[in-house]
C-alpha cells in the first residue's frame, strides 16, 4: 500500500493527479507523516530539474532546415517539379560558367585596350550631334556589371541627363547643369559603379 | 500558447499552411530539443531527430484526431525517433524495471540534501539514470505531465510509468547520497 502511495507522490508534486488520487495521498500523509520528507525531496528535485538550462535549441537555423526538408520532400513528390529543378540547377551552372568566362574576357580586353585609348575614342557612336542641353558635358563609362537602377539613382542625385551614347566603347555623355567639377568627383567616388568620368574636351586626369 | 493553440496550429498545418508550421516549431522546439538532447547527449544528433520529428508533424498533422494532447502526440513522435536512433547506436535494454530496491540510509537528510548548490549534482545524477527512467523523470518533472500522458508517449502501461518514476527517484537518491558521502 505504501509503495502504491509513494508511486503517486511524484505526480502529486507535479499537480497532475485526479481528485480521488489526491485525496488518497492526503489521507496517507495524515497516517504517515514520514511521507512529508519524501514530498519535500521530490519538490526540491523537481525544482532543480526545472532550473536546468534550456540551452538546447536549434533556433531559427533549425526552422530553416525544416523548411528546406519540407520543400525537398514536396519536390520529391512532384516529379515534374523535380525535373524542372534539376534542369534549372544545370542551367544555373551553365550561366555561371558563361558569366565567369565573359567577365574574364572583358577584363583582358580592358587591360589590352585601355592604354591604347585616345580622346577621339571617347566620342559617342551616334556622332557629335548632342541633344539640346544646358551646362557642361561629362563623358562617363560604367563598370560592366553596373545595374540600371544604381546608375539611375546616381544620375538623379547629380541632376544629370544622358544626352548621348552609349558609344561602341560604352561611353555616355551626361549633361550637368550645375558644378561639373564636383559632379565628376562624385562620379569618380562611385568606384563600384563608374569606371571613368571626365569633363568633355578636357584630358583625363586634368 | 495553450494546448488548444497547438491543436489549432496543427489543423492549419494539416491544410498545408507553412506559416502555421513555423509557429508550431517555435512553440515546441526548445522543450523538444531538450527532451531529445538529454537522451542522445549529442547536439547535432538531437538536431537531426528534432528535424525528423517536425517533418513527421508536417506529414501527419492531418491524421491527428485530438484523442490525445498535442504535446503528448508530439513528444511521443520524438521519443520513438530518439529511441530508434539509440537502438541503432547502442543496444537498449527494454526491461529496465527490475531495478534493485535501495534502502534510504538517511531519510531525513534527503529533504535538505538538495538545499545548496546542488544543481550540478542533480544534473550529474540525471545523466547516470537509465534512458527509460530518465525519460519518465524529465517528462514528469520538467514537462509536468500526468503519468497517463507519459504512458502514451513512451508507449507502455501506466503502472510501468509509475514504477519507472519510483525507481528513477530511488536511483537519484542513491546517487546524491553517494555524492554527499564523498563530500563529507
Amino acid at each position: 500500500m505504501k509503495k502504491d502511495i509513494e508511486e503517486l507522490l511524484p505526480f502529486y508534486v507535479n499537480g497532475t493527479l485526479s481528485k480521488e488520487e489526491r485525496l488518497q495521498v492526503t489521507e496517507a500523509l495524515e497516517d504517515d507523516p514520514s511521507l512529508e520528507d519524501e514530498i519535500a525531496f521530490l519538490e526540491k528535485l523537481r525544482e532543480e530539474i526545472q532550473e536546468q538550462s534550456m540551452e538546447y535549441s536549434s533556433g531559427e537555423l533549425g526552422l530553416k532546415r525544416l523548411q528546406k526538408s519540407i520543400a525537398d520532400e514536396a519536390l520529391q513528390k512532384d516529379p515534374i517539379a523535380l525535373s524542372r529543378s534539376k534542369i534549372t540547377k544545370e542551367q544555373n551552372w551553365g550561366w555561371r560558367a558563361a558569366a565567369i568566362a565573359a567577365c574574364f574576357l572583358l577584363m583582358m580586353q580592358t587591360v589590352v585596350m585601355l592604354p591604347m585609348w585616345k580622346d577621339s575614342d571617347l566620342g559617342a557612336a551616334g556622332g557629335k550631334v548632342l541633344l539640346q542641353s544646358s551646362g557642361k558635358i561629362i563623358s562617363v563609362t560604367f563598370v560592366p556589371d553596373a545595374r540600371e537602377e544604381n546608375i539611375r539613382n546616381l544620375l538623379l542625385t547629380l541632376d544629370a541627363t544622358i544626352v548621348d551614347g552609349p558609344s561602341a566603347l560604352g561611353v555616355y555623355k551626361l549633361s550637368i547643369p550645375k558644378d561639373a567639377e564636383s559632379a565628376v568627383e562624385k562620379l569618380r567616388a562611385h568606384k563600384t559603379l563608374v569606371e571613368t568620368a571626365d569633363i568633355e574636351g578636357r584630358k583625363a586626369g586634368q | 500558447m495553450s494546448e488548444q493553440d497547438g491543436a489549432q496550429l496543427l489543423k492549419m498545418i494539416g491544410d498545408g499552411n507553412e506559416r502555421a508550421m513555423a509557429d508550431f516549431y517555435r512553440l515546441y522546439e526548445k522543450r523538444l530539443h531538450r527532451f531529445i538532447f538529454i537522451k542522445l547527449n549529442d547536439f547535432h544528433e538531437a538536431s537531426d531527430i528534432l528535424n525528423e520529428t517536425f517533418l513527421e508533424v508536417w506529414r501527419s498533422a492531418k491524421k491527428f484526431e485530438g484523442r490525445s494532447k498535442v504535446s503528448t502526440w508530439l513528444f511521443g513522435i520524438a521519443y520513438y525517433k530518439t529511441m530508434d536512433r539509440l537502438r541503432k547506436n547502442k543496444p537498449v535494454l527494454i526491461d529496465e524495471d527490475n531495478f534493485p530496491e535501495i534502502v534510504d540510509e538517511t531519510p531525513n537528510a534527503m529533504a535538505c540534501m538538495l538545499n545548496d548548490e546542488q544543481g550540478h549534482q542533480v544534473k550529474h545524477c540525471l545523466e547516470t539514470l537509465k534512458d527509460a527512467h530518465r525519460s519518465v523523470m524529465e517528462l514528469a518533472f520538467f514537462e509536468d505531465m500526468a503519468y497517463s500522458d507519459i504512458a502514451k508517449i513512451v508507449d507502455c502501461p501506466e503502472n510501468t510509468v509509475k514504477t519507472r518514476m519510483f525507481h528513477a527517484k530511488q536511483a537519484m537518491k542513491h546517487c546524491l547520497q553517494g555524492l554527499m558521502r564523498g563530500r563529507l
